[in-house]
Parts: C-alpha cells; sequence; structure tokens
C-alpha cells in the first residue's frame, strides 16, 4: 500500500485509473467469489475520489489512506449505504450513521468501495449462515474462505481491494485471513471503537483491520485505533503510532522469549501442524522458544460460547421491525404476534439458536450455573495468561487446526466448528491482541500462524509478523480466479 | 426433556422454530449443553469472582451538554420505518 | 370500617428534569411541546451499533438524592440490562440497576421523616436506582380499540430515579405527606421540577391484615394517589369482611372513572435475565466523590423547618407548610427581611396568600407579586391605613394582576369613615337617583339598595355600618 501512497502523492490523478482498475478486476471475479454484498457504483466512488483530489490539491498534506480502496464487513455502520449483518432482518436497513471507524477512515481519504458478506450477525466461521449467498475460497471456490469475516478476507485475496475491514468476536478476523492467505488482527480489547459495530458478543467483539501484509495491516490499524469517548468500554490510554512501533523493533531486532502451544499444535490437522512448526522453527532459529501447556484449552470453547450467546440474545433483542428492519403488517395484531413473526422471519437458524441458548444460561435457575461459572472462568483464564505473558512475550499456535474446510461440510456438525475455535476464542476471552498471517500451504490451501501477545502490546506481535514476512516471502498473495 | 426447554425459550425471546429446526436443534442441543458443562471439569471456579469488564477500567463520564443537536431533518427513522404524524407506527399493545 | 392493617409501599419513579442532555446520550431533554420523534438519536432510539455513555451530572443528583435520603450509597455502581418486550423500548431492554446476584442499586437503606397526624414518623427507603425512560405510546380513541400503537421516543433515554419504599405507610394521608416531603426535597435539591408534565409517577403496593400485596400502577398526581389508595382499600376490605382472599395482582388506577381495575395477567411471570450491561465498566463511587456532591448540596427541607422553628419562632406546623413549597419558603424568608410579627406574616401565606394562589392557579415561577407587596399590606394594615377586609379583597388582586399597593390605595382603597366624605357622597347618590329615595322612603328595605349604590360609587371602599346610618339620617330628614 505505501507504493501506491506514494504513487498518489506525486501524482493524485492516478487515483482515478487505480479505482478503475480495482472495479475492473471486481466485475471479472465477483460472480465466482462472491465476496460483495453491497457494492457502491462506480460514478459514486470517481466523484468522490475527484472530490478528494481537488480537496488536496495543494498537495502539501495528504492523508494517510489517501484514495485506497477499502472493503468494509456489512455489520459496520456505514451512512446512507445499505448495512444488512448478512440478515434478512436487516435486508434494508440504512444506518443515518457512520461507525467511528468509518468516519476516521474517511477522514483519512480512504474511498470505502462495499459491504462484504459475512455469517448472520457474525454468527459462524465459515460465512455459510449469510442469508443472501455463500461465498466462495479464491484458492478453491469449493471451499469456505472463513468466517465471519469471510467477505473481507476473499476481497483482500482476489485482489479486489487493497484493505478491508473486519471484526472478530471468536477469530472471525484471523479465521478467514488464516484461510486466504491474508493478514488479519484482532486488537486489544477497547483499542479500536465499537461504536457503530453492529454487537453480537460486546465483551468479546473487536473491529480488526484485515490485509495482504503486515505493512498494510499496521499502517490501517493505526487510522482506526484510538480512544472514543462515545464508546465506553474504549480503552483511555494515548496509542502510539504502531507501525512506527513495530519498525523500530523490526530494527533493534530484540531476542524475544516465545512460547509454543504446544496443545493446540497436536490437536491440528497432521499437514496444518507441519507447516506451522516450519514457521515457528525459522522464529526459534533466533528466538527464545519454550513449550507450554494451554490449561483447560477445551474449557475456553465452552466459556466462549456461554458467553458470546448470552450477550447475543440480548444485544438481538431489539430487532423487532417497529424502527427498523423487516417489516410486516402490524395492524389489528399484539406486539408479541408481530415481534415472533418478525424475528422468526428474519432470523436464520444459527442465530435463533445462539437467541434461545444465550436466553438460557442466563436465565433464572441456569444463571449460576452457566454464565456466572462461564465469568468465574474468564477471570481465572486471564490471570492464568497474565502470568504467562510476564514470562513470555509471545505466544504462537495455528491460527485454526484445521484446512478451510469445503462448502457445506460443518452445517452437518456444528460442535465440530465450534471446537475448530479452539486457538482463536482465547485471544478473546482476555482481551489482548492476537495476530493471523500465512505461513504455507498445502495442495495450494493456505495455512496460517497465530501470534498472541501481552495486552496493548501490539508492537511485538508485528514485529514478529514482520520478521517471519521477510524470512519466508509469504505475502501480497492475489489469487488467479 | 428438551422439547420443554425449547418451547420456553421461544417464549422468552420470541422465536419460533419451524419443525425441521425443532428436529435439528433437539440433537444439536444436547450437544451443546454437554459442551457447557464441561465447565464443571475445572477446579475450584467458586474461588474466582466472575469477570464481566475485561479490562479494569473505570466508567467515563460524559458532561451534561446538549451536542446532538434536535432531528428535525427525521433523518434517524425516515429512511426505516413507517411514520404516521411523525410517529412511529408500532403493534398493538394488547395482549390478546 | 373495622382496623385491618394497611401496609403501602410506594415506588416512585422522578425525572431528572434539570439535566440537559439524556442518561445516556448527549440529544437535548426539553422535549415537552415537540414534534414527535424529532429529541432523538441512533443512541436513544437504540439503532444497531450503539452505546451508551454515561451523564456525570446524573450521578451526580443521584447521589445527592440518596444522601438527602440519608441512604447508605454504594461503593461501585453497576449499570444492568433488563429484559422484556414493549413497543417503546428500543432496545427491547432498559438499562436499570438490581439488588441481587452479587449487585446492588445506587443506595439503599434510607429513610425520611413526615409529620402527619400531628405526629412525626420514618419511612424507610428500600433503593434507589438510576435508569432510563422508555418512549411513550399513543394510541387511536382507546387502548383497547385501536388498530395499532404510535410511539414517540422522544422520552426514551430521559434520566430516571426510582425510589421504593419500604410498607411503612399506614394510611392514604400518610402516603400523600410523605409524596409531599420527597417532592419538597427534590426541588430543594434541584433535581426536578414536578410540575413537569410526566415527571412524577407514582405506583403503589397495597395489602391489608397481613395479605397479599396489590400493585396499582398509573397514579399520576399525589391527590390521585390518595384517591388511588382509598378506593383499594375499601375494596380490599370489603373483600376481606366478605371472607374472600385477596390475591397478588397489579391492577390499573382508572383516574376518571375512580376505581382500580386489573391488568390482564401476563401468561409467564416476567424472567428479566438480569446481567451486568457489558458496554458500560462500573464507576467506583469514591469518598471524595460522594464529598464533593455533599459539599455542594443546599439547606434540605428537614435543616430548613428547624432553622424556621428557631429564628422565626415558629410551630413546627407553620415551619412545615412553609418550607414544603420550596417558592413560598423563599417568599416568606424575603418577607421576613422586611418584616418581622413572623407569626402574622406565616399566617398571611399560609392561609389567603396560599389560597389564591391556588384558585387563580398562578405559575409559581413567575409570580406578579412580590415580597414587597405583601410587607406593605401587613404595614399598613398595622398603621391602620387599611382594614383587614380590605387586605383580603386587595391581595387577590395584587396576586393576578401584581398592581402597586400605594397606587391601589391612592386611587382610594382607603376606608372611608370620614363622615364628611361619606355624607357627601350619599347626597350624591341621592340625587342621582332620586326614585330610589322614593322606593325608599316607602319601604325600609330599600335602604340596602342605597347603600348598595354608595358601595359602588366609593368602589367599596366605603364603611358599610357608618353609610346605612348617614342614609337613614337623611332619608329621617326628607321625611320631616
Amino acid at each position: 500500500m505505501y507504493k501506491l501512497l506514494d504513487l498518489f502523492h506525486s501524482d493524485p490523478n492516478l487515483i482515478v485509473e487505480y479505482l478503475y482498475r480495482v472495479y475492473n478486476r471486481i466485475y471479472r471475479v465477483e460472480e465466482k467469489v462472491k465476496a460483495f454484498i453491497t457494492l457502491r457504483p462506480l460514478e459514486e466512488i470517481i466523484a468522490e475520489a475527484e472530490y478528494l483530489i481537488k480537496r488536496y490539491a495543494d498537495g502539501r498534506n495528504h492523508p494517510r489512506l489517501f484514495g485506497i480502496a477499502v472493503a468494509v464487513k456489512d455489520n459496520i455502520s456505514t451512512k446512507g449505504i445499505r448495512t444488512t449483518c448478512g440478515s434478512r432482518m436487516l435486508e434494508n436497513y440504512v444506518p443515518p450513521y457512520d461507525a467511528t471507524v468509518i468516519t476516521r477512515l474517511k477522514s483519512e481519504g480512504a474511498i470505502i468501495i462495499g459491504k462484504t458478506n459475512m455469517d448472520e450477525f457474525a454468527m459462524g466461521s465459515t460465512t455459510e449462515t449469510s442469508a443472501f449467498f455463500v461465498t466462495r475460497n479464491p484458492w478453491d471456490l469449493s471451499r469456505s474462505p472463513g468466517g465471519s469475516s469471510g467477505g473481507s478476507a476473499a476481497a483482500l485475496a482476489a485482489g479486489e481491494v487493497t484493505v478491508a475491514l473486519g471484526s472478530d468476536t471468536g477469530g472471525s478476523v484471523r479465521n478467514p485471513s488464516s484461510f486466504t492467505a491474508t493478514f488479519g488482527l484482532k486488537p486489544t480489547y477497547g483499542l479500536v471503537s465499537r461504536y457503530g459495530l453492529i454487537a453480537y458478543g460486546s465483551s468479546l467483539d473487536q473491529i480488526g483491520p484485515m490485509a495482504r501484509n503486515t505493512d498494510d495491516l499496521a499502517m490501517l490499524l493505526n487510522v482506526i485505533a484510538g480512544h472514543d469517548p462515545k464508546d465506553s468500554t474504549s480503552l483511555p490510554t494515548k496509542v502510539g503510532d504502531i507501525r512506527e512501533e513495530m519498525y523500530d523493533l523490526f530494527h533493534r531486532e530484540p531476542r524475544l522469549k516465545i512460547a509454543i502451544a504446544k496443545d493446540l499444535f497436536e490437536y491440528s490437522d497432521d499437514v496444518v501442524r507441519n507447516e506451522t512448526y516450519k514457521a515457528v522453527d525459522k522464529l526459534c532459529s533466533y528466538h527464545e522458544c519454550e513449550e507450554i501447556e494451554i490449561p483447560y484449552a477445551k474449557q475456553c470453547v465452552a466459556a466462549y460460547y456461554i458467553i458470546s450467546m448470552a450477550e447475543a440474545s440480548s444485544n438481538l433483542a431489539r430487532y423487532d421491525g417497529v424502527r427498523y428492519g423487516l417489516r410486516i403488517e402490524v395492524e389489528n395484531k399484539s406486539w408479541i404476534e408481530t415481534y415472533r413473526e418478525v424475528r422468526t422471519k428474519g432470523f436464520g437458524y444459527e442465530v435463533k439458536k445462539r437467541i434461545a441458548l444465550g436466553a438460557y444460561v442466563l436465565s433464572m435457575g441456569y444463571r449460576d450455573m452457566y454464565y456466572l461459572k462461564a465469568l468465574r472462568f474468564r477471570r481465572m483464564l486471564k490471570e492464568t495468561f497474565n502470568k504467562i505473558f510476564s514470562k513470555y512475550n509471545a505466544i504462537l499456535s495455528p491460527t485454526t487446526p484445521i484446512l478451510p474446510p469445503r462448502i457445506g461440510e460443518f452445517l452437518e456438525d456444528p460442535i465440530k466448528m465450534y471446537y475448530a475455535d479452539l486457538n482463536t476464542v482465547i485471544a478473546n476471552l482476555i482481551g489482548g491482541p492476537a495476530l493471523s498471517l500465512p505461513v504455507g500451504f498445502y495442495n495450494n490451501l493456505p495455512i496460517g500462524l497465530q501470534i498472541m501477545t501481552n495486552y496493548m502490546d501490539e508492537a511485538t506481535a508485528f514485529y514478529i509478523s514482520k520478521s517471519l514476512e521477510e524470512a519466508l516471502k509469504l505475502r501480497d498473495f492475489i489469487v488467479d480466479v | 426433556m428438551y422439547s420443554d426447554i425449547i418451547e420456553y425459550l421461544e417464549n422468552l425471546v420470541l422465536i419460533k422454530f419451524t419443525e425441521d429446526e425443532k428436529n435439528r436443534i433437539q440433537k444439536e442441543v444436547k450437544n451443546i449443553i454437554d459442551m457447557f458443562n464441561m465447565l464443571n471439569t475445572v477446579e475450584d471456579l467458586n474461588n474466582w469472582e466472575p469477570l464481566y469488564h475485561v479490562h479494569d477500567i473505570s466508567l467515563p463520564l460524559r458532561e451534561d451538554e446538549e451536542t446532538e443537536s434536535i432531528d428535525e431533518e427525521h433523518g434517524m427513522l425516515e429512511e426505516n420505518t413507517i411514520l404516521i404524524d411523525n410517529y412511529v407506527k408500532a403493534p398493538r399493545t394488547i395482549s390478546e | 370500617m373495622s382496623s385491618l392493617s394497611v401496609k403501602i409501599g410506594l415506588e416512585i419513579h422522578v425525572q431528572l428534569t434539570s439535566l440537559k442532555s439524556k442518561l445516556f446520550c448527549s440529544t437535548p431533554t426539553d422535549y415537552r411541546g415537540g414534534k414527535p420523534n424529532t429529541y432523538v438519536c441512533p443512541v436513544c432510539l437504540g439503532l444497531p451499533g450503539t452505546l451508551p455513555t454515561v451523564n456525570k451530572k446524573a450521578i451526580g443528583y443521584a447521589i445527592a438524592v440518596a444522601l438527602a435520603l440519608n441512604c447508605e450509597i454504594s461503593g461501585k455502581l453497576v449499570f444492568v440490562r433488563k429484559h422484556y418486550f414493549y413497543p417503546d423500548l428500543p432496545k427491547n431492554y432498559q438499562i436499570s440497576q438490581y439488588d441481587g446476584i452479587g449487585l446492588t442499586p445506587i443506595a439503599r437503606n434510607g429513610y425520611i421523616k413526615i409529620y402527619s397526624n400531628n405526629k412525626s414518623k420514618i419511612v424507610r427507603i428500600r433503593r434507589i436506582n438510576i435508569e432510563e425512560d422508555p418512549g411513550k405510546i399513543h394510541y387511536i380513541g382507546s387502548i383497547d380499540t385501536s388498530p395499532y400503537s404510535l410511539v414517540d421516543y422522544n422520552r426514551s433515554g430521559i434520566a430516571l430515579l426510582e425510589i421504593v419504599t419500604e410498607p411503612d405507610i399506614e394510611s392514604p394521608k400518610e402516603a400523600r405527606a410523605f409524596l409531599e416531603k420527597l417532592i419538597a426535597i427534590l426541588e430543594y435539591l434541584g433535581a426536578t421540577d414536578t410540575s413537569f408534565e410526566g415527571a412524577f409517577r407514582v405506583d403503589a403496593n397495597i395489602s391489608i391484615a397481613g395479605g397479599s400485596r396489590v400493585e396499582v400502577k398509573n397514579i399520576g398526581s399525589i391527590k390521585e394517589v390518595e384517591k388511588a389508595l382509598s378506593y383499594e382499600i375499601i375494596r380490599q376490605k370489603r373483600i376481606v369482611e366478605q371472607g374472600g382472599d385477596i390475591k397478588r395482582e397489579t391492577r390499573h388506577w382508572d383516574g376518571d372513572r375512580g376505581v382500580t381495575v386489573p391488568l390482564r395477567s401476563k401468561e409467564f411471570e416476567e424472567d428479566y435475565r438480569y446481567f451486568p450491561d457489558p458496554d458500560l465498566p462500573p464507576m467506583h463511587i469514591t469518598e471524595s466523590f460522594i464529598e464533593s456532591v455533599a459539599k455542594d448540596m443546599p439547606e434540605l427541607p428537614d435543616a430548613r423547618i428547624e432553622r424556621f422553628m428557631k429564628q422565626y419562632e415558629l410551630d413546627e406546623y407553620r415551619a412545615s407548610i412553609l418550607v414544603l413549597s420550596k417558592w413560598l419558603a423563599d417568599f416568606f424568608e424575603s418577607c421576613a427581611k422586611m418584616y418581622t410579627n413572623y407569626k402574622k406574616l406565616s399566617d398571611l401565606l399560609i392561609t389567603d396568600f396560599l389560597r389564591w394562589i391556588k384558585e387563580y392557579n398562578i405559575d409559581v415561577k413567575s409570580l406578579k407579586i412580590a415580597p414587597t407587596h405583601v410587607v406593605k399590606l401587613l404595614q399598613y394594615l398595622d398603621q391602620g391605613v387599611i382594614s383587614i377586609k380590605m387586605l383580603k379583597e386587595l391581595l387577590p388582586m395584587i396576586i393576578k394582576e401584581g398592581l402597586d399597593v400605594d397606587t391601589l390605595i391612592r386611587e382610594g382603597y382607603v376606608k372611608i369613615e370620614d363622615e364628611a366624605t361619606l355624607e357627601r357622597t350619599v347626597i350624591e347618590v341621592m340625587n342621582e337617583n332620586p326614585r330610589a329615595v322614593k322606593d325608599a322612603l316607602e319601604n325600609p328595605r330599600a335602604v340596602n339598595y342605597i347603600v348598595g349604590l354608595v358601595m359602588k360609587k366609593t368602589k367599596g371602599r366605603a364603611d358599610p355600618v357608618k353609610t346605612v346610618e348617614i342614609v337613614k339620617k337623611f332619608l329621617d330628614r326628607y321625611r320631616s
């Protein structure tokens, strides 16, 4: 991306040419990939670009994402642009306001060209629960690109955009990054504002940058990160220039103490284990590595699903078709009747299931047994990882234990799908950053490595990613679809 | 056993499952609850206080100022709902 | 009626009307009289993706009220979500607090001292919550026949304090005394103006003779509270006396018909699925925060009553009546700076003055009558310039029009007792009305008619007794 930005800095009119190329690419591949739910009309984009170019005509200070085409996951509110969350419930919902991250992107000259497909209300790991259509993995069109930010990942892998935004509640940025040979970050909880992110699991959700290399990822993070007074869970501490911190570390090359999550490698498919261990070996030839055991790894999945389902059932209570969303005839019917009708019609099976189970774990008589217990587990887990991070700078594991699944594979066995989230849910439960980068392939199917670091220590994760990227040269992939 | 629970939950959250969905969910619910119950294998969980907010930040407080202006353009609702004399049209509140 | 014991608990919802912005967003709060759904923003509409931010001043007021009600203040303020589906609740959950599962309301275990039936009594406060108001539902015609509802979200998100008492109240009169005291405290704190429509709502729980609790909702004013409670107590007593049982239920007060009616029973008991709102971290309420609130608190009613009793040597009854309406106590003290017969002053204010204010429905925020008016009236009374009767006639005029006392008196609002002036006026009237004179000569009762004309001519200032004497005197002269 920095090359593009240099280009645009010297000749801003090249932005228009670039955008034409972007759209040509999209027109060529979208039929096969189907990453976008909403694509803005080209005329609109060009007009916006021309306005942008005029605005910065004096050529002095160009904004940090000047002219860059960005795809945004469709659960992030964009003013005037339909935002569906992949659901019939919001099929025609047009937000009257921009999410904070969108405001920040726009103020830095980014051009939001469209909204990408996702699992309905972010509930899923394959983008198959979208109410509209299934997005395909550009690397193998019979396979899933992962989820729930599958649309954004696929758009990147197919070269349709330069950078993208996703959201991550239990791995929804990292999982699709891993399946598409792209880079994705779940930031420290509270680092990026959630204002405008349509909530799924409020205490777990974060908006995450997605890109084709570490440098772009860091640049995008710099723009969206930082305190937001509109989000009461937004971290109050000042955020520095993470990209600069990354390069500082990258040039100083400090020797880190890295933990290898042995069991998470063991649980993985053989081919995944092999490729990810290769990357680990590369790192550990320089850094000091030690194997550790992640205690109670399987229970993390239970705690994650209890908490996220509980919060989801609460966050999705508001969808009743009255103020926005799916509309049905309301005359001469009670509110109980109409609400039931709208919510039954508007939500897909997986969403209904999670809402019901979420209410179950919060209901009288079960709250102690499930919800409170999960929260006690969460505190214990956080303490455990605080201790681990007091000893180690980072923890490595495969991003997910499996290769990109075939379309339809998980619909039979959702529990299997839930357990596949094991590696990624940990970072959401403890609120720390986690980055996924491509480290290998098997039969042309991408495999990713996950780097977890301590609260607010994005810089170390980027440093490791940048080092590995330099060593393996696995970056900037655009698949010939 | 699970069908009673499902029906209770359906009424709690105002959602109905179709016959097919009910069959599907009967199978899945047992597995999911078994998964939830795995938390019971963790020792001494009751010694831990529940963690409601993952980072220890204190509630930020906002000054009492009107920084939002009033919505005279009706931009907040117009696009997405039915307005009658600027009221939102909603179902009756009598439960039949 | 038998003496079955009555237990009443009140649940009061009061809006913090002095706030400029709503509880969880910065939308302006002066929505009354505005077009529907214009005082809204994405947050108070609960649009997808929005998040709440807490109004600092609202917390300040909540703590001030908690202090004024002698409560224990929680060390940690935790907001919870209370889930139920209803068209006036945009998120289908309300952000509030909860007393249970390890969580606490913002304050609990307080009390208010009330003065009823000539004695003091303590009414305990169980808890205080701070929460958001839902929107308002309107109907086409009546609630039963309306084909759909019309919702106005202007009110959605307004800051509410929920104040719940223990069932220490034993009569409708005590309930009234309690509410008057509570409202006075809230007004003294500047937290709320209860004259605003919808700013003050009361639900009551009544049980008699240890029986089940009946909840009565939708009571709109203090007067209605007394009526509703009286009705409900009688209703329950009748049932018990006929051998029946009171069942636990919720009833609705129909102010127009003066009865409570059962609300349709719900199929399922409400499971609100309370849990702490993940969007709002807890607030640690520190000693220093509480102290800073306490420091800024004004003199509260109880303290002011005591001071009035000492400083102005008034009895508790008079002091209470003055103090419970802050504007009246302020008015009294302004007068008291210029006039030191406090008992006379307080008597006038508590009786005629207050009566006329109520009769004319005067807005006490824009009084036309000023303390100087009242003081002058009293001074002229003391000096004999006017009679008590004059004062009682002038008072309502000044209250209504704000006329200047000296001008009124100059224009002749002095009692005419001077014989010479009266005689002149009588002669004038008699010359102008020869027929009346003729009637009076024949019919003694017609004298009153002439007296009436004299009163009319002197704009009521003529001393009636003396006038009658003079008229009779002249009539006698005519006869002879």
